[in-house]
């Protein structure tokens, strides 16, 4: 039986942000579009995480489903991608949030001097 | 593994709703049809999006259920049907007093 979730908490935990099957919603977009450098880099960055069991698929998904509805819907696929492979690998130790945020500044810094 | 299910079997989707990582749709659970095949064995889903990357195989099905009693307000033919793959542990032997579905 479907049921609009509502602001109740115990909807909101029941009916997880992500599970959206059978709600009423617009048309869907099936336009496709070529990937920007930032979705290969980041296609490729999880299937190599993949490949050496670091953060599976499973995982990926739960950490953007943790992420809840703001969020999941105010970032694109891939950029949901590379904030739950952040989120996984810090919860298992492999990376610091002092690390992650460091090495964002340093990228930060290489593309503004490589546009420059 | 030996599955507890057998094609035909007359079934129910857990109605739970515990946070976690599921497979199971929100608005399939509670739903009653039944077993369409007996697929394969699979890794449990909710406990490798824990990291539990072993000993958790779990048996898949195909489940068969009518349209009509998944919607209330469905207009398309009586006979369709929608099937779900689901894992064992989210099926239950439906209740006796539960509506037949479509025979497949």
């Amino acid at each position: 039986m479907p049921v609009t979730p509502d602001r109740e908490p115990a909807n909101l935990i029941a009916h997880a942000p992500h599970d959206v099957g059978g709600q009423p919603e617009g048309p869907v977009s099936i336009s496709d579009h070529e990937l920007t450098p930032f979705e290969k880099h980041c296609h490729a960055l999880l299937d190599v995480l993949a490949a050496h069991k670091l953060v599976n698929t499973e995982e990926k998904r739960r950490g953007v489903e943790d992420m809840g509805e703001v969020i999941i819907g105010g970032l694109s696929y891939y950029q949901r991608w590379a904030v739950s492979a952040a989120k996984v690998l810090n919860e298992k130790g492999l990376v610091t949030t002092e690390e992650l945020g460091r090495t964002m500044i340093d990228v930060r810094g290489r593309l503004i001097s490589e546009d420059q | 593994m030996s599955s507890r299910y057998a094609v035909g079997d007359r079934i129910r989707i857990s109605a739970r709703y515990a946070p976690g990582h599921v497979r199971t749709p929100f608005y399939a659970r509670g739903a009653t049809g039944h077993i369409e095949r007996v697929l394969d064995t699979f890794l449990d889903p909710e406990r490798e999006a824990f990291g539990v990357n072993a000993g958790t195989e779990t048996q898949l099905y195909r489940v068969r259920l009518n349209q009509s009693t998944l919607w209330p307000d469905y207009s398309g033919e009586p006979a369709d049907v929608l099937e779900l793959e689901i894992f064992e542990h989210w099926l239950e032997p439906a209740p006796e007093s539960s509506e037949q579905e479509n025979p497949s």
